[in-house]
């Protein structure tokens, strides 16, 4: 037993981008306390998200929401065997600090948060632990991918059980990598100067005119280089080079299959699980669904399986909070 | 034609196939991949060749052995029969291998620990001994090892051999290195 981890290349984007493609196939599920986190591991969680309230209590509580209270996450990290993830803000790098010196294996940047930076998003390249951010569109996936996030989720519209946004931005995502696989040379150039753009949001709050050269990311140059890059990979693959997970109202079984189907890579389930009326077999339920999506009859069995009511659902219309809308 | 199969349970499934169509393109070797996901599809398609990807073994077990699937205790009599079957198991899977968990002998004779160097951040990329590039991702830790030592890293053993079953800890599916794709591919011959 002489290996000695001190001299190890730590942090790569192989071992982030790898961490993410262990978690292929299957379901993330959020959890506020231990006691769900078992249950969530004993149902065929991949990963569980340690927070202190899920999304639809986050929404209807209203106010600043903020990363967890480090008892809460580390109470969460002892007692499960499975990887651990937990929520910071949208350009909040000193929380995800915290959460990467807890020991979380996962840094999800997330908008069911209150973005904490109206210009930029973390630094996730200056991290040893991957991060998984959402999207709306290519574009803001592309600029997630630059800025060094190992996995995708589209975002959905979370703490709703309404799977509309889910499916509305799995689409959307998929008609633009279409776009950009059937786009000329200089088109490809165009998607890429709008997608760049992205990154010079500060210049409009000035009175000036600003011409910004340089971002946490790197200089803009080197940012449109890299947008470049992973537009390359995307024309290339027919699908975001990293992993690529649905998220935001999934709530029963057929809702997983259903993001599958969408050609996801596997699901989030948020306040799904925990606000249904019976969690363990919803979980259960979701799991297998997930597995066998391609699979009518099973997901029929799943949907048998849930012994209670899925969780209430909220139309998107009679939001206050729009969480989707949060990050660009 | 060589037929390889694939358990789907849950994991990097997709960065096997890659692996192995690579393998196949440096072998001149025409192979087709059978996804398995259920007892049903073992039973359907015969296989020369197992692949046993990476990810939540814990995930895999109840995947594996609900009433839906009983995929894996198909996968294990398959397995059993023969231990001249080639097959290659990696992280996760080399988990199932080490310990079955199912009353039955283990398939490479072995102690393993999951998650053994710790979490995420001590995930490691390092060379091993025989100069194969080795991906740790919250690796497993073999302890007392009965079998044939496949390789080693300072030392210590990273992958167990058993006729032709190899249990590896690390991602070679990751690496971009084919040697091990290549290995299985050539068991069948």
């Amino acid at each position: 037993m002489s290996i000695d981890l001190t001299h190890m290349r730590k942090g790569t984007e192989l071992l982030k981008r790898g961490f993410a493609k262990m978690q292929e196939g299957g379901v993330i599920m959020d959890v506020v306390t231990p006691e769900q986190a078992h249950i969530a591991e004993d149902a065929g969680a991949t990963s569980v998200m340690a927070l202190e309230r899920v999304p639809a209590d986050i929404r209807a509580d209203g106010g600043v929401a903020r990363m967890s209270h480090p008892d809460l996450i580390n109470g969460i990290i002892e007692t499960t065997t499975i990887p651990v993830m937990a929520k910071a803000r949208i350009g909040h790098d000193e929380e995800a600090r915290v959460l990467e010196a807890l020991g979380v294996d996962m840094v999800d940047e997330s908008e069911v948060l209150t973005p904490a930076d109206p210009f930029y998003h973390i630094a996730k390249n200056e991290f040893t632990i991957p991060f998984v951010c959402g999207c709306t569109n290519l574009g803001e996936a592309v600029r997630r991918v630059v800025e060094g996030a190992a996995m995708i989720r589209t975002k959905g519209e979370a703490g709703t059980g309404n799977v509309v946004a889910a499916v509305q931005h799995a689409r959307v995502v998929a008609a633009e990598i279409d776009l950009v696989q059937r786009s000329t040379s200089q088109e490809f150039e165009t998607i890429a100067a709008t997608i760049s753009n992205g990154f010079r949001r500060l210049e409009a709050a000035s009175e000036h005119t600003l011409n910004i050269v340089d971002t946490p990311f790197g200089s803009l140059n080197d940012v449109h280089t890299s947008v470049l890059e992973v537009l390359g990979e995307v024309r290339e693959m027919g699908r975001l080079p990293v992993v690529t997970f649905s998220a935001g109202g999934i709530a029963t079984p057929a809702d997983a299959a259903l993001l599958m189907r969408h050609r996801m890579d596997g699901v989030f389930v948020g306040s799904g699980i925990f606000k249904s009326e019976n969690p363990a077999t919803t979980a259960e339920a979701i799991v297998m669904a997930t597995h066998h999506f391609e699979d009518a009859e099973k997901i029929a069995e799943a949907s048998a399986m849930m012994a209670g009511r899925a969780m209430d659902g909220l139309e998107i219309e009679t939001l206050d909070v729009r969480m989707d809308q949060r990050g660009w | 034609m060589v037929v390889i199969g694939i358990a789907m349970l849950q994991g990097a499934r997709h960065a096997h196939m890659a692996a192995i169509q690579k393998a196949a393109a440096e072998l001149s070797m025409n192979i087709e991949i059978i996804e398995l996901r259920t007892m049903e599809d073992l039973e359907k398609h015969p296989i020369d060749a197992l692949m046993l990807p990476g990810g939540e073994s814990t995930v895999m077990r109840l995947r594996g052995n609900d009433v839906a699937s009983q995929l894996l205790p198909s996968l294990y009599e398959w397995m059993r029969e023969n231990e001249t079957r080639p097959v290659l198991a990696t992280c996760a899977g080399a988990i199932l291998l080490a310990d079955p968990q199912d009353g039955g002998e283990p398939l490479v004779d072995a102690e393993i620990d999951r998650n053994a160097f710790g979490r995420q951040a001590d995930s490691f990329e390092s060379d091993l001994d025989c100069g194969f590039p080795g991906v740790f991702i919250r690796a497993p830790r073999f302890g007392e090892v009965r079998d044939t030592v496949e390789c080693t890293l300072s030392g210590e053993v990273v992958g167990v051999r058993r006729g032709n079953r190899i249990a590896l800890t690390f991602h070679p599916e990751l690496s971009g290195d084919s040697r091990y794709h290549r290995m299985l591919l050539e068991a069948c011959a």
